[in-house]
Formats: C-alpha cells, sequence, structure tokens
C-alpha cells in the first residue's frame, strides 16, 4: 500500500534523525519532509537521556581528541548548544556542569599538563587545576578515605572549566528539533510512530520505494537512514557498506545513592579503546545523583532493552575472515584483551559492583560498594563500525553514501554531539542532489558562531 | 635532497632528550627527516606539520599501513631509521624491498640489561630475566644484523652490547648544541651549589656520593638534584640527616627548565658506578651541565678522558667515598672564577670534538655513502 510521496524520508527519530529533520524543514526549499521511527515516540533508543552519557563532546576534556578532531567536535558542540540557546531551551534540558579531565600518576600528569598547554588556545576558557585547587572543586577525587583527611599518594593534576554547558538531554532535544521542525515550516513534515522499515529498493526513476513491517511504501526522492546499527543492516539489505561490519557496543552505568561528585569527572583514556574512559557524570534525570560508567560489553543484538534483533546482530556483523582478523589483532592485544574481560566480568551479578568498584576507584578512592548500585534500565549500545578494508574497528562515527540519492549514517559517540553538523553535511548533499535552495546565512547564524 | 624517516619509540609529549635537535634541525640541512612520534593517548593519527606525525600507540604493529592510510608516501623516503623498537624494526624491514629505503636501526642504550641491573640491584632474582635476555638479544642481533646500518651511541656500546652486530656502524652520540647554549649565571649565594641531573636508583649509587658529602668539614655548598624520581630522592635524603637541609629536590618538566636550573649552579655531578652501561658513552648530563657551562666532576672513563682532561676542563674521580670526599673538598677551595674558566673549557671543548653541527655532517655523509 503505497501512502506518500515526499522530497525527503528520514529513517530513524533519534537525535540524528530529528537533527537532519529539523535542518531541512527549516533552512531548505524542499517541498516535503518525512520522518519514519520504529517506536512509539522519539527517542528510544541510544538518544534517550538514561542510555548515554548526556555530554556535549566538545573535545576539551576527551582526552583522546586530536587538536584536529577537537576544532570539528567544537564546531558540532556549539551547534548544540545554540540550538538550545534558541528555544530557551537552558536549564530544562541543556545544562552547565563543571567538568575535568584528570590524570591520575606520572605519565598521566604530565600528558594533561601538555595537553592543555596545547590545547588552551582552542579553548581559552580551560583551566589548569592543582591539588589544592582539586580539594576546593572536588574534593572527593583527592582524599583516600570519605573524612577527607589523606591526600591519595599519587599525582594527580586536571584541566577543565565551569563556565560552559555540558550536558543535554538528548531525548529531550530529539523531541524539540522534531516539534521546531513542524512549527518552522509550511510544508508537510510528516512524523509516522511504529513504522519499521525492513527494506529499501531503489526504482529505475532514481527514487525510492522504502518498505514498512505493517506493508506500508513510501516512496521518496532521497532517503536518509539514521538508525543506529540498523542503518547498516538495511545498507547491507541493499548492497552497499559491504566493507564494513558492526559491533554493538552495550555500556552500562552505576549510580550513587545521592549527589556525589560536583561535575564531570573523565580520565585520561587509553588510545586503544574506542570507548570513552571510566568517567563520572551528574544525572541530569535522577537529581544529580553521580553515574559511573560506562562498561563496554560486546552484545549479540543491535538495541539493548528491546526483544529480539539477535538474527539482525549476526548478519550486520557480515562475518568473514577479515573480520576474524580485526578480532585477532584486538584481542591479541594484553590491554584489551583484559578490558573485555574484564566489562565482562562488570555485567556478572554479585562480583559486578565489587569490581566496578575498583576501577571507579581511580576516580574517587574513597568510593566503595554501598556507595553506588548497578543503573537498572541505563545504558545503550554503540554501533562501532568494523572496517574490513583496512581491517580495524572505526572509532567514532561513519556514513554510507553511494552518490545516488541515498545515505546511511552509524552515528556511535559522539554522534549525538554531532548530531547537528552531521545533519549540515546531509543536507548539504541533499540539496545539490535534488536541486533545491538553503538559506545559508540563517543557518551560520542560528547554529554557528 | 635524500629523505630519512626516523621513528622513534618515544612518546608525543616527551622533552626528547638532548639528540632531538641532530635530527629535527641539524640533519636536516643534509637531509629532509620526518619524525613519528607515538600516543598512548589519542585516537588518531596527527600530523603535527609537515614533518611530524603523531601515530597511536596501538598502530605501532602496522605503522606503515597507517602512515600509507593517511597519504604518507612511503616511496619518497631513502632511509628508515627506528630507534630502539626491534618490533618496529622488523615491521619496516618487511616493507624495505616494497617501498625500497635503507633500513637503519638506532641504538641509543641497553635499556633491558639496564632494568635487568636495577632489579638485581633491588634484590631481586633476575635469573629468568638474564635467561630471556639471552635469548631476545641473539634474535635481536639477526634482525639488526639484516638492518643497512647500525647506529649505536657509541663504539662501546657496539662492542659491548651488541657485539654480534657486522653491519655498517654509524655512530650517533648525544653531542652538544651549538645553538642552545645558555651563558652560567653567577649566583649571589656565597656556596658552591653542585648539581645532579637524571635518573635516580640503586644502581646508580647515589648514597655513595651523599655518603662523600656528609664527610666535608666545610659546610658552604648546596646540592640541587633534578631527577624524575623525586620520591626515591627523598627517601634517599631522608638517610643523610645531616645534610638534608643542603639539598634541594627538584623535577624540571622541560630541557629549558633543566637548563636554567643548571645555569644557576657551579659544578655539575656526573659521577656512576664504574658499569659498562655507564662508561660506554657520555652521560647526556655531561652534555647538559657544559650546555650552561657549567663544569662537571665526573668518572673517569675511556670515553670521558678522550674528551675531557682533568683539572683543565672537568675533574675526575673515582667512584669510592674517600676520593669524592677528597675531590670535593678540593673543589670547595676553588674561587668561582676559577670555577666558571674550567666551565668555559668544557663548553669549548665539546664545541670542537662533539658538537651536532659536524656530528650530522658526519651521518649524513655516511648515509649517503651506503
Amino acid at each position: 500500500m503505497t501512502k506518500n510521496h515526499y522530497d525527503v524520508l528520514i529513517v530513524g527519530g533519534g537525535i540524528s534523525g530529528t537533527a537532519l529533520f529539523y535542518e531541512l524543514a527549516k533552512y531548505t526549499s524542499l517541498t516535503s519532509v518525512c520522518l519514519l521511527e520504529k517506536y512509539e515516540a522519539l527517542a528510544t533508543l541510544n538518544s534517550k537521556g538514561t542510555s548515554n552519557s548526556q555530554t556535549i563532546h566538545i573535545g576539551d576534556i576527551e582526552t583522546n581528541y586530536t587538536l584536529e578532531k577537537a576544532k570539528v567536535t567544537k564546531r558540532t558542540a556549539k551547534m548544540v548548544e545554540k540550538f538550545c540557546l534558541q528555544y530557551n531551551l537552558q536549564d530544562k534540558i541543556m545544562f552547565s556542569h563543571q567538568k575535568m579531565a584528570l590524570g591520575v600518576g606520572d605519565k598521566e600528569v604530565h600528558f594533561i599538563e601538555n595537553r592543555y598547554q596545547e590545547f588552551k588556545e582552542l579553548f581559552p576558557y580551560l583551566e589548569l587545576w592543582d591539588v589544592e585547587k582539586l580539594k576546593e572543586l572536588e574534593p572527593k577525587i583527592v582524599y583516600l578515605d570519605k573524612a577527607q583527611t589523606k591526600i591519595r599518594p599519587e599525582p594527580i593534576i586536571a584541566m577543565g572549566t565551569n563556565t560552559q554547558y555540558t550536558t543535554v538531554d538528548y531525548g529531550a532535544m530529539s523531541e524539540a528539533l522534531a516539534k521546531e521542525a513542524q512549527k518552522a515550516s509550511g510544508i508537510p513534515t510528516d512524523i509516522f510512530y511504529n513504522t519499521q522499515v525492513v527494506d529499501i529498493f531503489e526504482k529505475e526513476d532514481k527514487t525510492f520505494e522504502v518498505h514498512c513491517k505493517d506493508g506500508t511504501i513510501y516512496t521518496a526522492n532521497f532517503v536518509v537512514v539514521n538508525a543506529g546499527a540498523h542503518s547498516l543492516f538495511l545498507a547491507h539489505r541493499m548492497g552497499y557498506g559491504k566493507h564494513m561490519g558492526c559491533l554493538p557496543m552495550a555500556g552500562s552505568f552505576y549510580m550513587t545513592q545521592s549527589h556525589f561528585l560536583n561535575g564531570k569527572v573523565y580520565m585520561v583514556q587509553n588510545n586503544k579503546l574506542p570507548f570513552a574512559a571510566l568517567h563520572g557524570d551528574p544525572d541530569i534525570l535522577a537529581d544529580g545523583k553521580t553515574r559511573f560508567g560506562p562498561t563496554a560489553l560486546m552484545l549479540p543484538k543491535l538495541e539493548r532493552f528491546k526483544p529480539g534483533t539477535y538474527l539482525d546482530f549476526f548478519k550486520t556483523l557480515n562475518f568473514d575472515f577479515h573480520i576474524v582478523k580485526i578480532f585477532w589483532d584486538l584481542l591479541k592485544d594484553s590491554d584489551i584483551r583484559n578490558y573485555v574481560f574484564k566489562n565482562f566480568l562488570f555485567e556478572v551479578p554479585l562480583i559486578n559492583k565489587r569490581l566496578f568498584v575498583q576501577d571507579a576507584k581511580k576516580i574517587v578512592p574513597s568510593l566503595d560498594v554501598d556507595d553506588i548500585t548497578y543503573a537498572q534500565g541505563f545504558g545503550g549500545v554503540r554501533p562501532q563500525v568494523l572496517d574490513k578494508e583496512k581491517e580495524k574497528l572505526m572509532l567514532g562515527e561513519a556514513s554510507i553514501n553511494p552518490g545516488n540519492g541515498i545515505i546511511f549514517n552509524m552515528t556511535p559517540s559522539p554522534g549525538a554531539t554531532s548530531c547537528l553538523g552531521n545533519a549540515e553535511r546531509d543536507m548539504l548533499v541533499i540539496v545539490k542532489y535534488l536541486g533545491l535552495n538553503y538559506d545559508e546565512t540563517q543557518f551560520l547564524k542560528d547554529l554557528t558562531e | 635532497m635524500q629523505k630519512l624517516l626516523y621513528i622513534t619509540d618515544q612518546e608525543e609529549y616527551v622533552d626528547h632528550s638532548f639528540i632531538a635537535p641532530l635530527f629535527e634541525i641539524y640533519l636536516k640541512k643534509y637531509l629532509s627527516v620526518d619524525i613519528v612520534y607515538f600516543t598512548e593517548f589519542k585516537s588518531d593519527f596527527t600530523c603535527k606539520d609537515e614533518y611530524h606525525y603523531v601515530v597511536p600507540a596501538r598502530y605501532k604493529n602496522v605503522l606503515l599501513k597507517e602512515l600509507k592510510q593517511n597519504n604518507i608516501d612511503l616511496h619518497s623516503y631513502d632511509f628508515v631509521m627506528v630507534r630502539n623498537s626491534i618490533a618496529l624494526m622488523k615491521h619496516v624491514l618487511r616493507y624495505r624491498d616494497t617501498y625500497h629505503y635503507k633500513a637503519l636501526y638506532r641504538f641509543s642504550f641497553p635499556k633491558r640489561k639496564v632494568q635487568i641491573k636495577c632489579n638485581e640491584a633491588e634484590g631481586k632474582n633476575q635469573f629468568l630475566k638474564r635467561c630471556m635476555h639471552s635469548i631476545q638479544t641473539k634474535k635481536e642481533m639477526k634482525i639488526i644484523n639484516s638492518c643497512d646500518a647500525f647506529l649505536p651511541t657509541s663504539k662501546k656500546m657496539h662492542e659491548i652490547y651488541r657485539p654480534e652486530v657486522t653491519i655498517p656502524r654509524i655512530i650517533c652520540s648525544p653531542a652538544i648544541n651549538p645553538a642552545a647554549l645558555h651563558e652560567h649565571q653567577q649566583h649571589d649565594g656565597d656556596e658552591t651549589r653542585f648539581v645532579y641531573v637524571g635518573t635516580l636508583d640503586k644502581i646508580r649509587e647515589f648514597n655513595t656520593i651523599l655518603d662523600a658529602f656528609s664527610l666535608l668539614e666545610n659546610k658552604s655548598w648546596k646540592l640541587y638534584i633534578s631527577t624524575r624520581d623525586v620520591e626515591f630522592a627523598h627517601t634517599l635524603i631522608e638517610e643523610y640527616p645531616t645534610i638534608k637541609e643542603k639539598i634541594r629536590i627538584y623535577n624540571a618538566k622541560t630541557k629549558d627548565a633543566l637548563l636554567a636550573l643548571i645555569a644557576k649552579t657551579d659544578i655539575g655531578i656526573a659521577l656512576l658506578p664504574d658499569l659498562p652501561i655507564y662508561s660506554s658513552s657520555t652521560p647526556v648530563k655531561v652534555f647538559d651541565y657544559y650546555s650552561s657551562g657549567v663544569p662537571c666532576l665526573m668518572t673517569q672513563s675511556d670515553h670521558t678522558s678522550t674528551i675531557f682532561t682533568d683539572e683543565r676542563d672537568a675533574w675526575f674521580s673515582d667512584f669510592t667515598i674517600e676520593d669524592i670526599t677528597e675531590k670535593l673538598n678540593y673543589l670547595l677551595s676553588l674561587s668561582k672564577e676559577d670555577i666558571m674558566q674550567i666551565g668555559a673549557k668544557g663548553q669549548a671543548r665539546l664545541l670542537d670534538v662533539k658538537n651536532y653541527e659536524t656530528l650530522a655532517k658526519n651521518i649524513a655523509d655516511q648515509l649517503t655513502a651506503l
């Protein structure tokens, strides 16, 4: 049953899909746009506030970012901030917290000092905080004991700030993006919920047919799939992105019983691991209780806390010799092997909390098992992409654009932060492909510095 | 101009020792030099500028592939030099025929051997490690012999630690950087200031030096120590309550900070036990001292005595409490002007026989002749 034809059809109503929906509706001359969402509401999976760290990853305290990468993420992160300020969403869905990257031990201290020097021009608000300053700002990371009488023996230093917006409920932002898109434009901006896309076909007239599980068929001149790990699943079904596989990594969190840390505390990241190092964040959806995590566990399914998708995982993994080689290369490194094993144990009841606390003590030395509980229902799945040609695990986002009017995006962290930047990239492709007009002046004025 | 890719096992932010000027400045007069550093913390490849690449440490095993993927033209290199890492050297050798470069191995210091010695000094049983070391060294010799040239820090280091290496040898020793000489700053204090720079551990037996200091009757002196092993230094001086007030411990973070600290002192100390790991080359700290015009009290070795002359441009002492005490007493009797003159002569001597300008030319000539 064919329902409607659109200029652009977006598959996936998370933060990436709604950001594109917003930009297309507000800044281009297209005549219709449609968003298809598999579930009953927007952002029920990884964009949901409980599924991620709620962090604006601007690149200042993310120690694995190079300066070049930070220049890019700074621009896209500022777009999130500008959007929220434009619609007066500060202190509603966007918040300001203190944040820092903490170096522990000589090697990390040396690294943080040098990184601060390298990055301070790009982020002039950054400060270098020594033990004395940290005693004032975040005393729990300084002391060995709860009474705060003994200072931890290893040297520590942090680079951080308490003047910036740091935290966003990306679930709520997805809703805001969709709402503002529909308000901003006089054109049809349809959103269909409970609409699971199962297949996409390219027709002879260069348009696309999007087939849904309920039998509905939508057609569009351009399709963008922003469906997390399912983007690659759908790409593979169309014969695209066969050089990629997807490794879903589930992240879980532990929550303190009450307000614990004053702000976000990130640790220095091991570059061998594509996942953020353990960090502590005040949770804006849990009365500021501190959330420690995430852990990282390979999960043989594409969606967390939803039934099924096991078979989709095996199809999306695209298993072959190259995948074996990537796994072999990863697991032959003892750091990664230990990390994988340890993170598996973090999910095992009875011992998980005890083991997790050992790790989290690097942030708060006085933390003990009674301080935290496993955050039930928190966490998501990061669709990490495996590049079979280069035989390596890709860090960050991946996009497949065959150039014929369809784009597939996989956007693990920092995908939420870069949602408006990624949407801008796709919007420009669409504008060019469909011969549309685009109000660049207004776009830059609204969303960039 | 021929092109060299220098792959060092050092970290991106490490203050790249005294030998860095050789590759960063002086060799560039003769060769185009690109340098690869590693990062344990950042996730992506970075071109710091046209000549410096920073590669995440996880790509060490596939380094050349990673460079290629980041548009570095490996065919453009005439030489690829690896510093200290045999695994990296093996990787570079694997692609030598593909990219047609000469493979060079730079051996700066016998780190593994030193680690074993340190552990033994701490009373740890190192039998297994010694066996493993012998096996590994044999394997390494094979790999090094597959290279086109071997660049040890000194002739002695080659003869003692890698004697079976038979490929052409090019000495790549530390030297003085003519462009980074600090003028000696005469301090206001009446006392004579000594300075020790570098690692402190059991194997270096710094307690022998402190024993000598504690025997001095003349108390008009201070000892400045700059070391990364601050904790060890503090623990050690606690054992010397009569002189601990005279000792100041620093951890100079950069070469500039270190040279500035040295410049405010009078006499450098490079006294080390009579072990081949120390006597097979001139300690880098000696060049640090003389760069600031500070003369040095050092242990005499085949190496140091080919450069310096006792009482003319340096002072020699055996590594015994008695000898060091006697020498310290003598030094305390000298005027500041006398000391400064020795420092100036030593600096001039190093500029004459061990400076990066001439060393670079020598290395470039030998590489071209390969």
